[in-house]
């Protein structure tokens, strides 16, 4: 039912954050910051949140521990549905930017030319 | 390395449920360490020394601590049946409310005579028109409509900011008449937080179902409410009493059903009822202690609520192991415990003569002449004073209406009318009678107010109790005095019913 729904923003950049290589829970809030330009900055119980519902849709899935200054860092990585559902997202946000582009007549789009 | 940033959170993580925390916790903990390091290590040491989560931390912690609790699909079986519960309590309520803002837009037709009505009968005009600010209390009010439509159709945000806008203009209400905070408390802000059970992971409402549900719930109950107003004979029927008796029979029907289907299912309606039960108990035990002479028919009401609630709790403990006999006797047995303490706290009052008000709604003889008068307005001057030949009016209830007045006509004083005064309605409203030969004297002073489109002024004893639009001509010689609050409800009743 949940896979149903449309994506979150917050689903679509964490995705994004592990779709080239699984990272720890700070590793992603970084990510997605630096993906986002900023613009998307999770707090741990906002990212967490999300991890646990993707987890139980199966897009991610624990990838292995690492030691890290006394404590252990869980990083996690996508698994196929998580990347398929991933780049379903990605083509759907494209396209909508495509057209988007296209509407507005910006450079490189078919109604600039 | 652990110092009193981690402890911190550690104590904040406590609000999310066990099975996640066992889950999560450590890498959480790691995660928020992580993030609060600047990498020059003599300020993170300080940080991790002193330092404490900020409050966007803690509120992100919160905001999935109830999506925890009050579960969604996916979740463990028990916190799922808590959301479920909390978010069917949380649409009852709400239909309450929408059904109860359809009541007063079908009072507001008949009052204008909209589809060819006759003039409602006395009890029903209100005069709840009266001014922009009672207007918009009103017009707000219907928010309500929207936000049941909103939950049903799945768009929660749009009904949590209806919601918001509608107990609003209560909350106001509130600042002005402390009393009503029972009622905003259980019935506007409760279910407003409690919305927050519709997150994202929320399985869909059964959308045909819950949507037919508002004509239906229309038909039965503001019909009947608003039939019985106009009968003139519903000083039984108050408000707690009202929502006691639907929901002991919501109670009653759901453990009969769950007895002959011999299967409870999860024990999301038990659970839900018992949170009603609660809701609607609590404002009629508020109810009673406010006003022992309703005792007679209220206490009844309350302990047969209780009955039917714990009734149908034997339905959770058939199906959903987690709500255990204990808990559940428990909590019987506090709210048979608070029926008694209010029982007798009840009695005590009554027994120490305190008068709030008389018992039935008897009509008195008016012990002194009310006076019915035209009134013209105009808007204050931008300094705040009345133009030439205009004065400001007080009125209770209303600190400053922003208009100044000059009698417009003639008035006409009434000494020989009836009264009837129902404490057990909520508005404080004094029912006025005149005899049949005065009735064409109340006609044409309000008509000439109708008529200059402006108010009629109510004075008794010297003193104006109301101040309201002339929205119709009084045609049948009834008329009400709505009062805002209890003292000044009495203050009335001594001087209008001084026997009473």
């Amino acid at each position: 039912m949940a896979a149903t729904k449309p994506m979150t923003a917050q689903a679509f950049f964490v995705l994004a954050a592990l779709a080239d290589a699984p990272r720890h829970g700070y590793g992603i809030v970084r990510e997605v910051a630096e993906l986002s330009h900023g613009r998307v900055k999770l707090k741990i119980g906002g990212l967490y949140g999300v991890l646990d519902r993707l987890a139980a849709e199966k897009l991610i899935e624990p990838d292995r521990e690492e030691a890290h200054d006394g404590r252990l860092r869980r990083y996690y990585r996508l698994t196929r549905g998580g990347r398929l559902a991933l780049a379903e997202e990605a083509d759907l946000r494209a396209s909508t930017a495509r057209v988007v582009r296209s509407r507005l007549g910006l450079p490189g789009t078919e109604a600039a030319r | 390395m652990s110092g009193d940033l981690e402890r911190r959170y550690r104590r904040a993580l406590r609000l999310l449920p066990g099975y996640y925390r066992q889950q999560w916790q450590e890498d959480m903990v790691a995660a928020f360490l992580e993030s609060s390091l600047t990498g020059d290590p003599e300020e993170d040491e300080f940080i991790i020394e002193y330092g404490r989560p900020s409050l966007l931390e803690l509120a992100s912690v919160a905001a999935l601590a109830t999506r925890l609790y009050l579960g969604g699909a996916g979740a463990p079986r028990r916190y799922f049946t808590r959301g479920q519960a909390v978010r069917d309590a949380v649409l009852v309520v709400t239909l309450a409310r929408a059904t109860q803002a359809l009541g007063s837009i079908a009072v507001l037709a008949w009052e204008h005579h909209l589809f060819g009505l006759p003039a409602p009968p006395a009890p029903l005009v209100t005069g709840s028109w009266d001014g922009i600010w009672a207007a918009t209390w009103y017009v707000v009010g219907y928010a309500w409509i929207v936000a049941y439509i909103a939950l049903v159709l799945g768009y929660y945000r749009t009904a949590q900011i209806s919601a918001v806008l509608a107990i609003g203009p209560d909350l106001v209400y509130l600042l002005h008449y402390p009393g009503w905070w029972t009622w905003w408390t259980l019935f506007d802000l409760i279910p407003v937080l409690a919305m927050a059970a519709f997150h994202a992971d929320a399985p869909p409402v059964t959308r045909r179902r819950w949507l037919s549900v508002l004509p239906l719930s229309f038909v039965l109950v503001a019909v009947s409410v608003i039939a019985l107003q106009a009968s003139g004979d519903a000083s039984w029927l108050n408000r707690p009493g009202l929502y006691c008796i639907l929901v002991t029979i919501a109670c009653l029907a759901h453990a009969l059903s769950a007895r002959s289907r011999r299967n409870a299912g999860s024990g999301e309606w038990s659970l839900a009822l018992i949170l009603l039960a609660g809701a609607a108990g609590s404002y009629q035990i508020v109810g009673l202690v406010d006003d022992p002479h309703l005792l007679t028919a209220g206490l009844p009401e309350l302990l047969v609520l209780v009955a039917a609630a714990v009734a149908d709790g034997h339905s959770v403990i058939a199906a959903w192991k987690p709500l255990d006999l204990r808990r559940l006797a428990k909590l019987a047995a506090l709210l048979s415990l608070a029926a008694g303490v209010i029982a007798l706290a009840a009695v005590g009052r009554l027994n120490s003569g305190v008068t709030t008000g008389p018992q039935t709604p008897r009509p008195s003889q008016a012990a002194s002449a009310i006076v019915v008068k035209p009134m013209v307005s105009e808007p204050k001057t931008p300094a705040g004073g009345c133009p030439a030949g205009y004065a400001a009016i007080s009125v209770p209830g209303i600190d400053d209406s922003g208009l100044c007045f000059r009698q417009d006509g003639t008035p006409v004083t009434f000494t020989s009318a009836e009264v009837t005064w129902d404490p057990g309605n909520s508005g404080y409203l004094f029912i006025v009678t005149l005899p049949a030969s005065e009735a064409a004297a109340l006609k044409a002073v309000t008509t000439s107010a109708y008529d200059s489109r402006g108010f009629t002024d109510i004075t008794v004893d010297g003193k104006t109790w109301e101040l309201r639009r002339a929205f119709t001509p009084l045609i049948n010689g009834q008329f009400a005095i709505q009062i805002p609050d209890k003292n000044t409800a009495l203050q009335l009743q001594r001087i209008l019913m001084p026997s009473g």
